[in-house]
């Protein structure tokens, strides 16, 4: 192929020129490097394969390989109390014709064979648990779930009714008794018909959810995969950064009048923008095609924001540390995939023991955004319910971005 | 007296213990073009990166137009357009979509960037390739591009590193021409290369760097005279060279005669007013002369005197 020559045109004198551009803005300069991110991901196939395609394969097939709607449930249950209210839940438990039921005489034992598969779920009765129900107390009724089985959500459910039923009976009848001095028995008896009737109808609903429609045992799959995808296509979008080094477009971009402000500022919008996208996408897309519930939309809001702010400040994070960007997907695509296991995204976290627990609190910021999400989900949680992860999270989203920002101002910096 | 486009004084860098630049001072004048000539790892890089503002030096000053250069956002900035040694260009993008980044990154308004984006890529001679990714170019045609994204601006000085290592003669010839026709219509050069041939023919002055020193300055004819080089007639010839170096010596237009293995070398003010005494004397020596050349000094042999060593390896 030939070179065609350079014209021969000439260029207009250059200290003569009147119109001399000022400096661009950090805006102009921040608007102008997530343009080119963005338009640059849309031309990446196998990014976009990571962002649009896989996360919703992944959750079909995890989705129908653990189907957690066919046949009986399997549960594991510790009575410690046979009689009142325990006893009343033995009676719920025993008559479902949906569950198969297992006794256990230890806690543990239930956990690991949920762990194992061995049974879907566990109901560990306390002693004394009447009493506390007749005092106005809740929650002494543990229950070992496994949030990705939607049977287990609808057992909860169950049992929550259960005990709430029983507590009103308690109520009712004591204030029967006192008030109208008529014997224990009978007013027991009289208030139990009256909260049933009362009552019927409320706990067929919360079995089967409000549209009529089962919560989708997509539902765990996809709130995990969800918190998954986001960070794990943001930790490996960090190698698009550090190829704006490896290319010398950055060496380029910092021979023009802007800041380093203005150049990280545009990055971090744009991979901010990136993962908030993965993660409403993920959202709407198993929402609508497999009808997950994400219960209150204020926490998803929330919990998907904060944590899109948490993995942008991953990715740019890594994109400050890798060398090359090779590296940054050799190393970020195990670092997130460990980190979703730690945090949650494998399976339920309330399964695991305890300092595991603990340490996936302290390092992961999955824990918290799979937690909050998974409370919503299944718990029905609302946005003060996870105050706690949304503080945690804000406080994580504010660490990756700071040092991800200085780090990677630094590197433009070639201090 | 004018303020020069750019003045650099004692500029030095290390990495380490490696000591890259080590107080090199130069200035080029509005409209100048300069060379900066030096081997590989001689130290231009380093140079004009602290020159551009990419890389903090740990001593000396540099002002562009009188406005100093610092590493962040400055004025001095605007003034000058780097032409990288790699071709720093997004591969996925194409050639218009790369200059509107570098562009608005230069502040340029949107329609102000669109005829200037037109005109640089006329400069470049890719007006035709605007919407094709720069991945799908040649070597020659990244290069072009890569020298139209430095010119957006209209910068005082261009700055350009090396510029045709790597490229096919044609694109060769088509850089340079075109680097000649930004620096006819006014605009400062800083070239460097370690191309003896390109600063020859480029550029004004020429500094020649070596180890982080720059070791000589001037235009051509300056560098060579200042080294005392002379032409040298090489006759290729068989007999007794030995003797001929002796006799040759003697003789008054000859500075050094030196015999090697079938070649005399001798060193002279005029090889014009040399050459037939020469090959006379030759002849009464009975040594038969098969050819003769005439070799002119030029910045090879400027180098070799100053440095020892070759300019390229
Ligand atoms: N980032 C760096 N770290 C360490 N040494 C470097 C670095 N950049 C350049 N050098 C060294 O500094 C010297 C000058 O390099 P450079 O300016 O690139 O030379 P040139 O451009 O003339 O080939 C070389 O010895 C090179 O190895
Ligand atoms: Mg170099």
């Amino acid at each position: 192929m030939s070179a065609p020559p350079l014209s021969t045109a000439p260029e207009p004198v250059p200290p003569t020129a009147p119109s001399r551009p000022s400096s661009p803005s950090v805006w102009t300069v921040a608007r102008a490097v997530a343009a080119v991110d963005l338009r640059r991901l849309a031309r990446d196939k196998v990014a976009l394969f990571f962002m649009l395609f896989l996360p919703f394969v992944l959750i079909l097939a995890l989705g129908v390989a653990f189907p957690s709607d066919a046949g009986k449930v399997r549960v594991g249950v510790v009575a410690r109390e046979t009689t009142g209210v325990g006893g009343k839940l033995l009676e719920a438990v025993g008559g479902a014709d949906n569950l198969d039921v297992r006794f256990y005489d230890d806690d543990r034992a239930v956990v690991r064979d949920i762990q194992l598969g061995e049974i879907d779920a566990g109901i560990i009765i306390p002693a004394g648990l009447t009493e506390v129900v007749e005092s106005g107390g809740t929650g002494q009724v543990r229950l070992e779930l496994d949030p990705a089985n939607q049977a287990s959500a609808m057992l909860r459910n169950m049992l929550d009714a259960v005990v709430e039923n029983q507590a009103l009976v308690l109520t009712a009848a004591r204030f029967a008794e006192n008030q109208t001095g008529v014997d224990q028995q009978r007013a027991l008896a009289a208030a139990e018909e009256q909260v049933r009737q009362l009552t019927r109808g409320q706990v067929q609903d919360r079995t089967v959810g409000g549209s009529g429609v089962p919560i989708s045992g997509f539902a765990f799959t996809a709130l995990s995969q969800l918190i998954l995808f986001m960070f794990i296509n943001s930790l490996a979008g960090g190698s698009s950064l550090v190829e704006m080094r490896t290319l010398g477009v950055a060496d380029r971009a910092m021979t023009a009048p802007v800041s380093t402000a203005g150049l990280v500022g545009g990055i971090t919008m744009s991979r901010f923008a990136i993962a908030l996208g993965q993660g409403f996408l993920i959202a709407v897309v198993s929402a609508v095609a497999f009808g997950v519930d994400w219960g209150d939309p204020a926490v998803l809001v929330v919990v998907v924001t904060l944590f899109a702010l948490v993995s942008a400040g991953a990715g740019v994070l890594m994109g400050a540390l890798a060398r090359t960007p090779d590296q940054a997907v050799a190393f970020g695509i195990p670092l997130a995939l460990v980190m979703a296991a730690l945090g949650g995204c494998f399976f339920p976290l309330s399964v695991a023991p305890p300092v595991m627990q603990v340490v996936a609190r302290v390092l992961t910021p999955q824990a918290w955004a799979t937690g909050a999400l998974t409370e919503s989900v299944f718990d029905g949680a609302s946005l003060p319910d996870v105050a706690v992860n949304v503080v945690v999270l804000c406080g994580f989203a504010a660490l990756y971005l700071s040092l991800g920002v200085v780090l990677l101002q630094r590197r433009l910096e070639r201090r | 007296m004018t303020t020069p486009t750019v003045r650099c004084e004692g500029l030095r860098k290390s990495y380490g213990d490696r000591v890259a630049v080590d107080g090199v001072s130069f200035e080029i004048a509005a409209g100048e073009s300069y060379g900066l000539l030096g081997p590989n790892g001689a130290g231009k890089t380093t140079t004009i990166s602290m020159m551009c503002g990419l890389l903090h030096a740990d001593a000396g000053r540099i002002e562009v137009v009188g406005r100093p250069m610092t590493t962040g956002r400055c004025d001095a900035k605007q003034l000058l357009g780097l032409v990288p040694q790699d071709i720093a260009l997004y591969p996925d993008l194409t050639a218009r979509e790369n200059l509107v980044f570098f562009g608005r990154l230069q502040g340029l308004s949107r329609s102000d960037l669109r005829t200037r984006i037109d005109e640089v890529l006329e400069i470049v001679a890719l007006e035709d390739r605007a919407g094709d990714r720069v991945d799908g170019f040649s070597g020659g045609m990244k290069r072009r591009c890569n020298i139209a994204a430095a010119l957006l601006h209209r910068p005082h000085l261009l700055v350009l590193d090396e510029p045709t290592v790597g490229v096919d003669p044609q694109s060769r010839a088509s850089i340079l021409d075109g680097i000649a026709n930004l620096q006819a219509a006014g605009m400062a050069v800083l070239y460097t290369t370690h191309y003896m041939e390109e600063a020859q023919r480029l550029c004004d002055r020429i500094g020649i760097i070596d180890e982080g020193r720059l070791v000589a300055e001037g235009t051509q004819s300056e560098l060579i005279s200042a080294v005392g080089q002379s032409p040298v007639v090489r006759l290729t010839a068989s007999g007794d060279l030995r003797t001929l170096a002796d006799a040759a010596s003697l003789q008054p237009q000859v500075l050094r005669a030196s015999a090697g293995d079938g070649r005399l070398e001798v060193a002279v003010a005029e090889p014009a007013r040399a050459l037939a005494p020469l090959i006379e004397l030759a002849e009464s020596c009975g040594v038969a002369v098969a050819g003769v050349d005439v070799v002119e000094p030029d910045l090879e042999s400027v180098f070799l005197h100053l440095t020892g060593k070759a300019l390229r390896d």
